[in-house]
């Protein structure tokens, strides 16, 4: 009982230590800084911390930080204020600002895009991984929705740009998957069908601001059926993708 | 054997008084060498060091009137990444069971869908804009971080056996109880075309609801 006790109090040391290492403190250079009670430009400000003071950065949020001031007031700064702040080593805290250089470095990403294929409306979520400033290989999975049938595309494909540190910068990409295609069940049921499908075509990454591009695709699907002929598809599509 | 004693204590003296001065002088020597170096651990702040609290998770629950289908409760779930104060991405799964048709109910024995195609089951993914950000207050002492925000968004819904490509659109209001917890009512719009009843139509479904999000 004593020993679990004494664990019990040798955690609880441990995990005060661990947050005390933990916290960062700041301190403030220019003249003054503005505490507003909430994470946004609408939010009062309510305390002003002035030069010289040492505050402790408790958590971000989007471009606000939460501070605790020396009188143990609580509340936001936002991050141009934090970047006119010094810390221990009496340099300026580094902000960590996104760029396009970014994307020339290994990411993720994440994509929706909606576009047509073959004249119905499809959505797209797509996970990528960026191997080499070139080079991305990418999940997709596209739903599209037409009066006939539920289709349902989940594929696997590898872009390559060809320009990559051009601000509009184009692909082509290449790849293969399987399409699912579900009848509608005002129709006489036929069996689901399940296809291999591959696809080939290209398009533009535009990159717009911090970790965000815009992506307009084209892409023709060939869908390899057991009948003697092959179905042929072509899909438009354009989104928003997100580097993480 | 008091002489002997006294021979045991200062033999004991004469053996310990160096090893004591030799063990100061060591003590000396290294706060010394502590006033020349300090070693005191100077941190580089960077933006990446503070925990970032930008993803909300969280649940709902209200009513959604599914065209035709009367009025049915509503539950969901929904996860958000604020990218900034005024944007924020998220995806929502919606689910409800649609009840009966006003002709199902005039005409006893009639069920125009069986239960597994009165599931209604709603994913999207959507694009917030918080407008309006300020404060409400509750009483004298209390005030609370508010925002009206607007939502819109595509995905897909599956009801009466089927998938149909949706839209959907919304205007909430959220009140921040805490600094990471939210509570928020929010009114969204459905929209999809169906053709349950032979021909295609428009279908509009408004939901209520009220949630809780917390932000990790």
């Amino acid at each position: 009982m004593i020993i679990r006790g004494m664990l019990i109090a040798g955690l609880c040391l441990l995990a005060i230590g661990a947050t005390a290492a933990d916290l960062l403190r700041v301190q403030v250079s220019d003249p003054f800084i503005e505490v507003h009670t909430g994470p946004g430009r609408g939010y009062p400000v309510f305390h002003v911390v002035e030069q010289g003071a040492w505050i402790e950065l408790l958590k971000r949020r989007t471009q606000w930080i939460k501070v605790r001031t020396p009188r143990g007031r609580v509340g936001w700064v936002y991050r141009t204020q934090l970047a006119r702040t010094l810390d221990e080593t009496g340099g300026y805290v580094a902000l960590d600002d996104l760029g396009q250089e970014e994307f020339f470095r290994r990411h993720g990403e994440v994509a929706v895009m909606l576009g047509e294929l073959d004249d119905i409306t499809a959505m797209t979520v797509s996970l990528g991984f960026a191997f080499t400033e070139n080079l991305q290989a990418d999940l997709y999975w596209t739903e599209a929705q037409s009066d006939l049938a539920s289709n349902r595309f989940l594929s696997l494909g590898i872009q390559h740009h060809l320009f990559p540190r051009w601000r509009i910068s184009p692909y082509v990409l290449l790849g293969a998957g399987r399409v699912e295609i579900e009848p509608r069940t005002v129709l006489v049921r036929p069996d689901n069908r399940s296809e291999r499908a591959v696809h080939a075509g290209g398009g533009v990454r535009v990159y717009l601001t911090r970790n965000f591009v815009f992506r307009g695709e084209y892409r023709s699907y060939v869908v390899l059926t057991d009948s003697n002929n092959n179905d042929e598809l072509e899909e438009w599509r354009a989104g928003f993708g997100v580097l993480f | 054997m008091a002489s002997r004693i006294w021979c045991v204590v200062l033999m004991a003296g004469v053996t310990l008084v160096p090893a004591m001065s030799a063990s100061a002088e060591t003590s000396t020597a290294t706060a010394e060498g502590a006033l020349l170096d300090p070693r005191i651990e100077r941190r580089r702040v960077h933006e990446a060091m503070i925990d970032s609290e930008n993803l909300e998770i969280g649940a709902f629950a209200g009513l959604v009137s599914i065209e035709d289908f009367g009025v049915n409760t509503l539950a969901g779930v929904r996860a958000a990444f604020h990218v900034s104060e005024d944007v924020f991405f998220e995806a929502t799964l919606a689910s409800s069971e649609a009840g009966e048709t006003s002709f199902e109910r005039l005409n006893p024995g009639v069920r125009l869908l069986d239960d597994d195609q009165r599931e209604w089951l709603a994913w999207h993914l959507d694009v917030g804009c918080q407008l309006l950000p300020g404060e409400a207050f509750l009483g004298k002492h209390r005030a609370f971080n508010t925002g009206l925000y607007v939502v819109a968004g595509a995905g897909n819904v599956e009801f009466g056996g089927d998938d149909h490509f949706s839209v959907n659109m919304g205007i909430g209001y959220r009140v921040l109880l805490t600094d990471w917890l939210g509570f928020r009512v929010e009114m969204r719009d459905y929209i999809y075309e169906i053709d349950t009843f032979g021909e295609e139509q428009v279908s509009q479904n408004l939901a209520w609801t009220v949630g809780l999000g917390g932000f990790f």
